[in-house]
């Protein structure tokens, strides 16, 4: 291989590391067979569909971002599709949106667990590795990731932050990338547009802080 | 005459089994759910003393109330007794539906708990942290009172406490694990 091969395969690879972008899967959850709980602007689906398309937009501004949707809409997906789809992409983080009826602006995060949920396991036992402990594959990246949620305390006058809390919910089981469950309260669809700004903010710290 | 008597039992033996395949079926579905009466299962209380609890709710922040409950030396029991009075104070507090506390069992181990529902504790439209808030007013009651068993399930007519959210096919310790 002559030296101008070997460089242009360098400045080939180069390239390409360079426009690895930081890939963020965003699960907006509730679908038109499961539109979720009920707000008094209508059903939690719309809700999270609505602030996904918005999220999406302010992460793209970011050129080293990208923002995937976990499905379309009209689309049904089971949690373990979810989980798959993520998995099989080998997305940097995942995000599962999610609201419910407040008052308050409210901004709750929790991250999976099963470790402190499960008796000990027997070790003398084979067992499979279970959707429920999918988790540990990335459990130090994701306790790592949780620590840039604390930046959110400078929004503390605006919004009720609560977590980031470890618990076993189930729009994370099976996922085997690091991954956050956001529930966000509201009463109308505009309400949406308040947790923007500092949701992406954070997401695009992230990412510049995990690229470095 | 013969004939039409035959053709009487066909006719009957075809509807009965019929009717007997629907129940059947129905029962496997979960659409009939067969329970014994509470009062038929409840054993008579052996070695109950009365003695003062304290029982936690969580309403905002934290309250406690102390009331009186027939102590067993059998935990299982205690713990039916201490569940049931945090459902009726939960009740109060926020007017929801009335759930009792079909049956407490031990396993074999001592390890776990396992507490049966008649329905859902959890409101479907609340937060995660709203039903969390529920779940560990349980635990918080079950763990100032001196019970030992370090897991709980919950069940719902035998199946794991069904919720969009958070996932009950896993035990819950009774440690504090908000804090953790």
């Amino acid at each position: 291989m002559s030296l101008k091969n070997l460089a242009f395969i360098l400045l080939l690879f180069c390239f390409v590391v360079r426009a690895k972008k930081f890939t963020i899967i965003l699960s907006p959850e509730g679908d038109s067979a499961n539109p979720g709980r009920s707000l008094p602007d209508g059903f939690e689906c719309g809700f999270t569909r609505q602030y996904a398309e918005l999220l999406k937009e302010a992460l793209e501004q970011d050129e080293t971002i990208r923002a995937i949707m976990s499905h379309e809409v009209g689309e049904q997906v089971s949690q373990y599709e979810k989980a798959s789809f993520a998995n099989r992409l080998e997305a940097d983080l995942y995000i599962s949106i999610n609201f419910y009826s407040s008052e308050k602006p409210s901004l709750s995060i929790y991250y999976y667990t099963s470790s402190l949920f499960e008796p000990p396991a027997d070790s003398s036992r084979l067992e499979l590795f279970s959707t429920t402990k999918a988790y540990a594959l990335c459990d130090k990246q994701t306790k790592k990731m949780a620590q840039y949620w604390q930046l959110l305390n400078s929004y503390q006058a605006q919004l009720y932050i609560n977590g980031p809390i470890p618990l076993p919910v189930k729009q994370l089981e099976g996922i085997a990338i690091p991954a956050f469950v956001l529930e966000l309260g509201a009463q109308k669809i505009t309400d949406v547009y308040r947790y923007v700004q500092p949701v992406s903010e954070i997401l695009k710290k992230n990412a510049h802080e995990q690229k470095l | 005459m013969r004939m039409n008597r035959s053709c009487k039992y066909a006719v009957f033996l075809t509807i009965f089994c019929g009717v007997l395949g629907f129940v059947y079926y129905a029962w496997q579905q979960r659409w009939i759910i067969v329970t014994i009466p509470a009062g038929l299962v409840t054993k008579p209380c052996t070695n109950c003393t009365k003695k003062r609890a304290q029982i936690f709710y969580f309403c905002n922040k934290w309250e406690h109330e102390n009331i009186e409950i027939l102590w067993s030396e059998n935990e299982a029991q205690t713990a039916q007794q201490l569940i049931q009075a945090v459902l009726l104070l939960l009740s109060e507090n926020a007017s929801t539906k009335k759930i009792a506390v079909e049956q407490v069992l031990t396993s074999a181990n001592n390890q776990q708990l396992l507490v049966f529902f008649d329905k859902s504790p959890l409101p479907k439209n609340v937060s995660i942290r709203a039903k969390l808030m529920i779940i560990e007013s349980f635990l918080k009651t079950l763990r100032e009172n001196g019970i030992k068993a370090p897991f709980i399930y919950f069940l719902v007519h035998n199946q794991p406490l069904p919720d969009a959210h958070l996932d009950f096919s896993l035990a819950w310790p009774i440690q504090d694990f908000v804090e953790n």
